[in-house]
């Protein structure tokens, strides 16, 4: 561990922010065409400072000795034994003795694993935008917001205290809003970045709730603390772990796309596809896991909170799935399949609350499959945005079909991100679902819900199933099948390489990664060196589900060969029989009309009321205050009348009567 | 060194400071108003004369009154000089006529 | 004869030590000499004269610097002194102040190299008055006694009114300057009546000791009801109304709006921030020469402080509500250098209140260091947001010739250096975060708020600056709207300037106001220990 290490963490944040800054002041008059370049740049340094500081962790954990002299790096007490945590003094913007502001950051297993996954996805991403956004006017704000999202994004993860964190969970949020809205002339476009705005702040809402509870109960936001200050407030008032708990994954709820707050992700499609794969596949909307997962510690002490994150979790994949099932926006599909994963996520996160000794590995579950999700995820994305380039931004699978010998190797990659997603054998997916799988068994063991997780297992197995059925009813779709193109397409065409490449780099590390992380234990052991964690506990394994899974992505697989590629009639012909059901899942089972009936109605009818009280009352009441001042300084400037002697009356006044004043004061 | 009694010098600085007020407040030729403000340093000038010779404030009052002395001289010019300016700009002394800068 | 040889030895002995420590302010006489005599020396005057003012600026700030330097860090190098058989005084706050002017009239000499407002004849005599009444400032900062209060602040008036009427030939000009200089010396008159009241009752001029008899003789008489105590009130008051004018308080805030249109842009600059620096410093020492271990000096003090709030409150407000529907730049500057003078007067008054409050003790002494740890932020802020809009208001005049509000219209794409400054300077003015202002703002509500607890007025006072920060807002605005908004009409003459000068000289007072509030901390953290130094006293 050298003295550098607080350089390089500080520099993982704050290289995309200085080309961000870069390209805002720069881009249009000097960059244009080449506004990717800074950002590519930075996060390329990124991308290597975190890379470094991970093989620091992964080398020598036991070398990550506390540093008495700068108080870099220290070590949690006891219990907590080996499990590193550097954190750098940051930037103080007050210090004093009753107001102390102070931005530092912290890095542990957890952040590490985190950080590498952001900066090199999102490294790719932009390497891909740079060919998939080429020519359009708003080049150079693209990519300034582009790397002001992966700013926000590190620094939320790299936050050290809760407050920190929601800061930047805003910043995501307001960057996704800006690149969600980037084609802000389509209405469309605007009308989507501003549900997605307005339905997290839903969330917030709750997240800053929560955060003040924390800070109310604990006297304190940072994590350390608050972890540390637990066993003593569940003395004193245990019941306030649900509520905290409770708000707390309202916020993630809102951020992660989990019902009911999902009805976001899938409008925020209409960003450029880069956005959709980073922003809204693979790193912000993951941030509601981290949170939670980050927040273990005040998880274990609710079951009850536990439950609500499984349930939530179950009914989000489900729901998300049956819906894919339907969908004929490319884009779409793959948003519903980013809700339905996330709430596998949250299943597992929920299962922590069995035992003790299994939170740890239903948390290594979640954690794994957020990450290998983002890889095969994002890879999924960029095929799609890839597809969507050559087809002229035709994007309903219904318009074009055959595609494979137009882009071969979109076409290979895309199948290989099907493949993940769908939980084939030996693919990262299907190792990160198969611990999941395991974790929501090992709940129907142990713990007093037996029930409850056999439900929830139930929901996994089947979403599971659910999966592998929609992604390769994609990839049919768009692959297979004769070859047929829309009008818009003029002359379709594989992507240049600037897009393809990315897009073999995300399909091997697809391919492998799970396989060297999962099964070797590697992730799970780097995972549990995070101070979120209690430790090393069980590591389960269950060959008897290993084989359910594959049996289940066998089925899908062949299911969905068997409608979109062998007999297409059987696929329409269930589509007439089960027409209400069709319907039912085509319109995602009616919650945006749900939505807009219960909530956006009404709410448009009481502005419309507060409009017209706005209009007749309070803006005569505020014209009348705003007058004020200007009224009263053109009574005062008279006084004002530039003659001397005048001047000097009303000083002697003003003694004269201050004289008085103080007289009085002091004889009463 | 008999004791005096203060008193009457306080008194008379007292109506020298008033005049000065008075005339500073009233007057609307600019030297009558610089003639006001001598007056007021003139009081407050007998006050420390006064002083130095019934208070312990002794040697410190006199040369209290000397600095003034010398610094109501600086002052003088320096406002002399500006009212022979304003006079050059506006042909008269009244200070009321300058009410060019004002609201 | 052996007391007075005594006597001699032991003024020898104190010449000498302070001579040493009162260097800067001699080196800048030194400067003024060599200005006065540059037209007779036909070698010196081949030398540019604001070179010569520029080298006595820079010996003087890095010399302030050093001595401060060392007066902080704890090595305890110098000893807090009194100089010339304690006339003035030698401690932190005091070399905080001597340095911070000096530092401002490096700028201030910047600023009129670049804008050229005096002439090649007249830049000694410009330079002359410039250092002179600097020297005066640091004299008022460093003051121990009450004539080194008079002699500073008569150093300080004189040549200010000189200046203010330096545009001879203008007519505005010479009104400015006479209506300035019938104030400022009745102020003046007053003040020192109520000096030689002070002198005469406590029979000292040292203010320490005026402190100590003070307390005794007020402890003697009958209350409120004694002739004595009157007339102390009466004569701290008379006193008061002398600084009063130097800060532009309310009601005696007339001259300024008039004498800052009348005057350069560059000296209505340099008085808007020095001549304040320097009263406040005064002010804060005045008002601490109250503490003693009585009751009712006490009581007069709270009083004092009570109204010291009300008029901050009156002023703020004052200042704000005549800024509206101001045309000319430099009148709207004032009106907002009166009403920033009120904000700072809110933190004196928050300062005597606790400190002179009856339930006084370790949490109000804490408290009090937070106002004038506050004060010096307020004005070290101040220094470079006001010094800036009125460097860019004189930069920006010798390019389009005006100073009126409307002819700014849409320079914000002709010249985006110099309204970029101005944007930066007018955000920290209203005291937006990440700006200076922000943080000197905040930290002096914080210490009302602090007061708050003692006196009930206090929440009126914090509620009037409060409400003052919202009103502040709209004419502020209405600069950066002309400049960004309107358009700029047809004809109106193209801007042309010479960038990199100008540019480096915008810079170099927009970053500090920049820095200043994205790292209060160090800044604060110094500030507080002076403070602490000063409150204690070693």
């Amino acid at each position: 561990m050298s003295e550098l290490t607080p350089a390089l963490l500080w520099l993982i944040p704050v290289a995309p922010l200085l080309a961000s800054i870069f390209i805002a002041f720069f881009g249009k008059a000097l960059l244009r065409g080449r506004s990717h370049v800074p950002c590519v740049t930075a996060l390329a340094i990124s991308t290597l400072c975190a890379g470094s500081l991970m093989l620091m962790f992964l080398a020598a954990p036991s070398q990550l000795k506390p540093d008495p002299n700068t108080n870099s790096l220290h070590q949690r007490p006891s219990e907590h034994a080996l499990q590193p945590v550097l954190t750098t003094p940051g930037y103080a913007w007050a210090e004093t003795a009753d107001l102390n502001v102070r931005l530092d950051l912290q890095m542990d297993a957890m952040t590490a694993i985190m950080l590498c996954m952001v900066t090199f996805v999102s490294l790719l991403v932009s390497i891909y935008a740079s060919g998939y956004m080429h020519g359009d006017p708003g080049y150079p704000r693209f990519f300034a917001a582009f790397a002001l999202f992966v700013f926000s994004m590190c620094m939320l993860v790299l936050a050290d205290n809760y407050l920190t964190m929601f800061i930047f969970w805003e910043g995501v949020g307001l960057c996704s809003y800006l690149l969600i809205g980037f084609w802000f002339q389509k209405p469309s476009a605007a009308a989507a970045a501003r549900k997605a705005f307005v339905v997290n702040r839903v969330g917030d809402f709750g997240f800053i709730l929560g955060v003040f509870l924390i800070w109310k109960t604990f006297g304190t936001v940072r994590f350390a603390d608050v972890f540390e200050l637990i066993p003593h407030v569940a003395e004193t008032n245990p019941g306030i772990f649900t509520t905290i708990c409770l708000l707390l994954f309202l916020g993630a709820m809102g951020k992660s796309a989990q019902f009911p707050l999902h009805v976001w992700l899938p409008d925020a499609m209409e960003g450029p596809t880069p956005v959709s794969a980073l922003i809204h596949a693979a790193t912000m909307v993951t941030a509601g896991v981290y949170m939670v997962a980050r927040s273990t510690p005040l998880f274990v002490m609710s079951p009850t909170a536990q439950m609500v994150v499984s349930g939530i979790g179950a009914i989000t994949a489900l729901l998300a799935a049956l819906t894919a099932l339907t969908q004929y926006d490319l884009k779409r599909v793959l948003a519903y399949s980013t809700v339905s994963q996330l709430g596998y996520m949250f299943m597992a996160l929920g299962a922590a609350s069995v035992s003790p000794k299994l939170a740890t590995f239903a948390v290594t579950a979640a954690m794994f499959h957020l990450f290998t999700h983002a890889f095969f995820k994002a890879l999924l994305f960029l095929g799609a945005g890839s597809v969507m380039h050559s087809m002229g931004n035709v994007i309903d699978m219904r318009r074009f079909s055959g595609l494979r010998d137009v882009m071969p190797h979109t076409r290979i990659t895309f199948l290989i991100g099907s493949l993940t997603l769908a939980g084939c054998p030996l693919l990262s997916g299907f190792w990160s679902k198969d611990e999941i799988l395991v974790a929501l068994f090992e709940g129907t063991k142990a713990g007093g819900h037996e029930t409850f997780f056999m439900v929830i297992l139930g929901v996994a197995v089947l979403t599971a199933f659910l999966t592998a059925f929609y992604s390769f009813r994609a990839y049919n779709m768009t692959f297979l099948g004769e070859e047929r193109f829309p009008e818009e397409a003029h002359h379709p065409h594989e992507s240049p390489p600037t897009m393809t490449l990315p897009l073999f780099v995300l399909a091997g590390f697809s391919l492998v990664i799970g396989l060297f992380l999962g099964p070797t234990g590697v992730y799970a052991r780097q995972l549990a060196q995070s101070t979120s964690l209690p430790g090393h506990g069980d590591h389960p394994h269950n060959i008897l589900l290993m084989a359910l899974s594959a049996a289940i992505f066998c089925g899908g697989y062949g299911l969905a060969r068997w409608m979109y590629v062998k007999s297409p009639a059987v696929s329409a012909g269930l589509e007439r029989g089960l027409k209400p059901l069709h319907r039912l899942s085509l319109n995602k089972f009616f919650l945006d009309e749900l939505f807009n009936y219960l909530l956006v109605i009404p709410v448009k009818v009481l502005a419309l009321l507060c409009t017209l009280f706005d209009k007749y009352l309070l803006d005569g009441l505020l014209n009348f205050a705003g007058s004020i001042p200007s009224t009263i300084g053109r009574i005062v400037r008279p006084i004002q009348n530039g003659l001397v002697s005048h001047y000097a009356w009303v000083m002697l006044l003003g003694v004269v009567l201050f004289l008085i004043q103080m007289l009085r004061a002091l004889a009463g | 060194m008999q004791p005096i009694d203060p008193n009457p010098f306080l008194i008379v600085g007292a109506v020298l400071f008033v005049c000065g007020v008075v005339c500073m407040t009233t007057k609307r030729n600019g030297i009558g108003v610089l003639m006001g403000v001598e007056l007021v340093l003139n009081g407050a000038n007998l006050n420390f004369i006064t002083f130095s010779r019934c208070t312990p404030l002794g040697l410190d009052g006199q040369v209290f009154s000397l600095f003034v002395i010398v610094l109501a001289a600086a002052e003088a010019a320096v406002a002399l000089a500006i009212a022979l300016n304003f006079y050059n700009n506006h042909l008269t002394i009244d200070v009321d006529r300058g009410d060019e800068l004002h609201g | 004869m052996h007391d007075i040889g005594s006597l001699v030895d032991q003024l020898v002995e104190s010449t000498k030590t302070s001579v040493g420590l009162f260097v800067p302010e001699l080196v800048l006489s030194g400067t003024i000499v060599v200005l006065l005599l540059c037209r007779i020396l036909p070698l010196v005057w081949r030398v540019p004269t604001q070179w010569i003012a520029l080298l006595g600026a820079f010996t003087a700030f890095g010399w302030t610097l050093s001595q401060f330097d060392q007066l902080v860090t704890p090595s305890e190098a110098l000893q807090v002194k009194t100089l010339f058989t304690g006339l003035l005084k030698f401690d932190e706050f005091s070399t905080f102040f001597r340095m911070f002017l000096s530092l401002f009239l490096i700028l201030t000499i910047t600023l009129t190299v670049l804008t050229g407002i005096p002439d090649r004849e007249d830049a000694p005599d410009f330079y002359t008055l410039l250092i002179g009444a600097t020297i005066g400032m640091m004299i008022m900062a460093s003051a121990n006694h009450l004539l080194m209060v008079f002699i500073g602040v008569e150093m300080t008036s004189v040549p200010s009114y000189a200046m203010v009427g330096f545009m001879k030939g203008r007519r505005q000009s010479s009104e400015a300057a006479l209506k300035y200089v019938v104030y400022g010396a009745g102020a003046a008159g007053v003040m020192l009546y109520g000096i030689s009241l002070l002198a005469g009752l406590t029979g000292t001029g040292s203010l320490p000791e005026m402190a100590e008899r003070l307390s005794m003789i007020v402890a003697q008489g009958q209350g409120i009801s004694d002739p004595t105590n009157r007339t102390i009130v009466l004569a701290s008051l008379m006193v008061l109304v002398g600084l009063a004018f130097k800060l532009s308080v309310f009601p005696f805030h007339f001259w300024c709006p008039d004498a800052f249109e009348g005057a350069a842009a560059e000296v209505a600059g340099f008085l808007s921030v020095a001549s304040k620096a320097g009263a406040f410093a005064l002010l804060v020492r005045f008002g601490l020469a109250f503490s003693g271990q009585s009751k009712e000096v006490s009581s007069i003090a709270f009083a004092l402080g009570i109204g010291l709030g009300v008029l901050g409150a009156a002023t703020a407000t004052f200042g704000n509500l005549s800024a509206y529907g101001q045309s000319n730049m430099k009148r709207l500057l004032a009106y907002s250098t009166i009403a920033h003078a009120g904000y700072m007067l809110m933190s004196v008054s928050a300062l005597l209140v606790l400190r002179f409050s009856k339930q006084a003790g370790a949490e109000a002494d804490v408290a009090s260091l937070s106002c004038i740890e506050g004060l010096m932020y307020y004005l070290f802020v101040y220094l470079f947001m006001n010094l800036g809009a009125f460097a860019i208001v004189a930069l920006i005049r010798n390019q389009i010739f005006s100073e009126e509000l409307d002819d700014y219209n849409g320079l914000g794409t002709q010249c985006p250096v110099l309204c970029f400054g101005m944007t930066i300077c007018v955000f920290s003015l209203i005291g937006l975060p990440p700006m200076g202002g922000f943080f000197a703002k905040f930290a002096i509500f914080y210490s009302v708020f602090k007061a708050t607890s003692v006196h009930w007025v206090m929440w009126l006072v914090l509620a009037a600056g409060a409400i003052n920060t919202v009103f502040s807002l709209f004419y502020y605005i209405r600069i950066l709207k002309a400049m960004y908004v309107k358009p700029r009409p047809d004809g109106a003459r193209k801007v042309t300037y010479d960038l990199m000068p100008v540019g480096l000289f915008v810079l170099m007072v927009c970053l500090p106001v920049l820095g200043l509030g994205l790292f209060p901390a160090r800044f604060s953290e110094t500030f507080h220990h002076v403070a602490s130094l000063l409150l204690t006293g070693r």
